[in-house]
């Protein structure tokens, strides 16, 4: 008998051990999806900058900004929901390595100060691409009904901000401009080739912003409900009120006092699309349509790319239109 | 008829030896007790009685056949010894432990009648707790708990009984009062029963035969030849003597 | 009332009373064989099994449900080597679970549907789940229901019980498949962190008040049933999560019968002195 329980403890423990390995392996033995794919070849990547971004929208701003003078990779895997990733000490050791470190900020990567604190790298030029923007508050809950209100905010547990800032045209393009900047920082001698591609997107920017107002001065209904508070800078540009089922972060169901607000809210304003996201289980957001009689439509956060996106090559633009025609057909 | 017999019963944990030769028989209708110091094997020879163990060598016939190949171990009654302290605080009433012993009686995936119910409060009745049916176990004392297990034991009408330790932490009334129920299940009924003891001196007086268990042997013994074997070995020290019956 | 108004909330209230008829049942039998920490054990591992299916593109229910029953043989196979030592075992394979469980979240893409299998997912019961616990617990009820005696032997006394002519393996293998259906269940709409707690607290008060196993039986299920109803009146006007205000409720009441029984107590010995 002890014989045999010896034997099956060192079994666990060397399995244990074992689990404890790939743990601290962790997420670098799984390489983001989305890198730059230019094979090495010698002198040319030598030259090359090489920028960590911290999540998609930072990337795709990023390979925008840069073109081919910079190397990007993305920290957060695709398909995985950025509010709760951590980084792995091969992220770290990556971040060693680069020439510059583009993240949001405003608390989107709570992980971002002790990381920066901890890092050797001096010659590491980092970014906080929401620089410079006019934060919104967060909330974390919607007690009243007034939907006029959302910027007051007497009921607030934590003074926080909403960290969602790249959704909103005009705010990509700030946030653009603070990359431009770094990348110039970083790699003076590239300069003209960061600023022409800078006023190209920008111009982009500008002009996916008029099609926003277009569109949405014409609609009928302001209000949306989405998974998760994602939208606020949208909805505070084009006249939109954002009612989340959950709150800034995606973390958990809501109670079932908040999903009864929720149901009485859709019912009583008549709304007709519930809106989920690529990265968040639709469950929540079906049952309510379920028993409202509305439909469940995505509305991308741009957190990340489902692989539908990634495969048909969408970017940053492609999916604010997709997320136009949704509204527009939600609101009219 | 011979209701337990072991011919040159051996078994060994592993490479020792703890029982070696034994050999007894169990007539039916008697009342006997097993006596022996503290591990000398009396509770692995409970086992292979019962049929938890097999034996190295040597045979053991329950009830006139072999123990390997015997099934009716229900009309084997057996009290356990930790009874009184693992059931303190089981929440059960002592109905309920009784009719536990029914189970294969009443079938699998059946439910009990009032035949069985009847059957229960008889075995409570035997032993003079028909009034504590509903009581729960732990609120009775030591004694009484320990009848509520007897009965237990009782109620599937065994035809021998095994007790290992009874008494073991009643007090002295409470034991005797035991005793005298035991004896008088079995003259009136002609109950086999073989009780595992310490109480040497005073369940000699009980008893129709003694089987001592020491040094891996056993002998059987009238209680008077038990009763006279302490008295002998009396004003020698515990440690110094060397059996506890006088015999070996 | 308005509360009953809403699809979500009927179906709240009709998973809450199904779970709670089932949970405590088996609780019983769990705390009685000396195995309170198995709750705690299989929910973990369920987890590993959640994330497992999640990441292997099955039903999450499914792999928790496997996974459990996998555990809770594994947990059975050691108590029968080391009786005496089935609470080290049972946290051995609880470790063991929950490591699996952190490592495999590590791959998992979104750690809201994760965290619902944690903290349970009351409020979004669809159709389909609902019939899958009803099935599931009028079948757990079926089976507790017709081994109940065998149960209750082999939670008094394994040993006797095998001498009695019951079927001990047999029922004890049953009885495995049963807590780890159970808790799979239980942990998908009232959370892996609840489970164990619901399994154990109705079970301490019921064994407060009833004067039989029958009555702790009854006890435990209707106790389960006020704290699961009040725990869902609760968490709907405090805006409060359904499973912890749930486990509260009964932890409250608990501490007010032990409290109770121990002020009646020094009642009766005043008066007699």
């Amino acid at each position: 008998m002890n014989n045999n329980f010896k034997s099956f403890l060192s079994v666990i423990f060397s399995a244990l051990f074992l689990c404890s390995l790939l743990a601290g392996c962790g997420k670098g033995v799984f390489p983001s999806a989305i890198s730059d794919g230019q094979p090495e070849s010698g002198s040319e990547t030598a030259k090359k900058l090489s920028v960590m971004t911290s999540f998609y929208p930072m990337y795709d701003f990023t390979q925008k900004i840069g073109g081919d003078k910079v190397n990007v990779t993305n920290m957060v895997p695709s398909g995985m929901e950025p509010h709760d990733w951590e980084p792995a000490a091969s992220d770290i050791v990556a971040l060693e390595q680069a020439d510059v470190f583009v993240y949001s900020g405003a608390g989107m990567e709570h992980w971002v100060e002790d990381v920066l604190n901890s890092l050797e790298n001096k010659d590491l030029v980092t970014v906080e691409a929401s620089e410079g923007i006019t934060l919104l508050e967060g909330h974390h809950h919607h007690d009243e009904e007034d939907a006029d209100e959302h910027h007051e905010d007497d009921h607030q547990d934590e003074p926080g901000y909403d960290p969602h800032v790249w959704i909103a045209p005009m705010n990509a393009k700030q946030q653009m401009e603070n990359i431009k900047n770094a990348l110039v920082k970083a790699d003076p001698i590239n300069k003209d080739h960061y600023e022409s591609n800078y006023t190209m997107w920008s111009a982009e920017c500008d002009k996916l912003d008029q099609e926003y107002k277009d569109v949405l001065s014409g609609v009928s209904e302001k209000d949306i409900v989405v998974s998760h508070e994602a939208f606020g800078y949208l909805c505070d540009a084009y006249g939109l009120h954002q009612l989340g089922i959950q709150g800034i972060e995606p973390d958990s169901e809501p109670d079932p006092g908040r999903m009864a607000e929720i149901q009485d809210f859709v019912t009583e304003h008549g709304v007709k699309v519930i809106f989920s996201e690529e990265l968040v289980s639709p469950k929540v957001a079906q049952a309510i349509a379920d028993a409202t009689g509305a439909k469940v439509k995505v509305l991308s956060p741009l957190e990340g790319l489902s692989d539908e996106q990634q495969a048909a090559g969408d970017d940053y633009f492609a999916v604010m239109r997709q997320n136009l025609d949704a509204l527009k057909e939600a609101l009219q | 008829m011979l209701v337990l017999e072991t011919k040159d019963l051996s078994f060994s944990y592993g490479e020792t030896p703890v029982l070696t030769n034994i050999s007894f028989q169990l007539r039916q209708g008697s009342f006997a007790a097993l006596i022996g110091p503290n591990g000398a094997g009396k509770s692995t020879l409970l086992k292979l009685l019962l049929g938890e163990l097999l034996p190295t060598s040597g045979t053991i016939q329950v009830l006139g056949k072999d123990a390997r190949s015997f099934r009716g171990w229900r009309r084997i009654g057996y009290v356990p010894q930790d009874g009184l302290a693992r059931h303190a605080d089981f929440p059960a009433s002592a109905r309920e432990i009784v009719q536990a012993n029914l189970c294969a009686e009443i079938g699998l995936c059946r439910f009990p009648k009032q035949k069985h119910r009847e059957q229960v409060q008889r075995a409570l009745g035997l032993v003079g707790m028909e009034k504590y049916g509903k009581r729960l176990i732990g609120a009775l004392s030591g004694g009484q708990r320990q009848r509520v297990l007897l009965a237990r034991a009782l109620v599937s009408s065994p035809d021998v009984m095994i007790l290992d330790e009874p008494t073991s932490g009643m007090d002295q009334e409470s034991a005797e009062d035991f005793y005298k129920l035991l004896s008088r299940l079995n003259m009136n009924r002609g109950l086999t029963i073989l009780m595992v003891s310490h109480d040497v001196e005073r369940i000699c007086d009980h008893v129709s035969q003694v089987y001592c268990l020491e040094h891996n042997t056993m002998a059987g013994l009238t209680p008077e030849q038990v009763l006279q074997g302490t008295r002998e070995h009396r004003h020698i020290p515990k440690e110094e003597r060397n059996c506890i019956c006088g015999y070996f | 009332m308005a509360i009953f108004e809403y699809t979500f909330m009927q179906r709240a209230f009709l998973v809450g009373i199904l779970l709670a008829a089932i949970v405590p049942c088996v609780g019983v039998v769990i705390v009685l064989k000396r195995l309170s920490m198995i709750g705690d054990a299989l929910s973990h591992t369920s987890l590993a099994g959640v994330a497992g299916g999640l990441l292997l593109n099955i039903n999450p229910v499914l792999g928790a449900t496997a996974a459990c029953v996998g555990a809770a043989f594994c947990i059975e196979a050691i108590r029968k080597k080391l009786p005496r030592y089935a609470e080290m075992t049972t946290a051995i394979v609880m470790s063991a679970g929950i490591g699996l469980a952190g490592v495999l979240s590590g791959f998992v893409h979104s750690t809201a549907s994760f965290n619902s299998f944690l903290f349970g997912s009351i409020v979004a019961i669809s159709n389909q789940e609902l019939i899958w616990v009803a099935l599931v617990t009028i079948f757990a009820l079926l089976v507790f229901l017709f081994f109940y005696k065998e149960l209750f032997y082999l939670a008094l006394d394994e040993r006797a019980a095998k001498l009695a002519g019951v079927p001990v393996g047999a029922v004890n293998s049953i009885f495995t498949i049963l807590i780890a259906v159970t808790i799979s269940i239980a942990a998908r709409t009232v959370g892996a962190l609840i489970v164990s707690s619901m399994m154990v607290i109705p079970v301490a008060c019921g064994m407060q008040l009833g004067k039989s196993y029958r009555q702790t039986v009854l006890w435990s299920v209707g106790l389960a049933e006020l704290f699961t109803v009040s725990g869902l009146f609760l968490a709907y006007y405090g805006q409060l999560k359904p499973g912890g205000t749930i486990v509260l409720v009964g932890v409250v009441c608990l501490l007010l019968i032990l409290i109770g029984k121990t002020l009646l107590a020094r009642l009766c010995r005043t008066r007699y002195t």
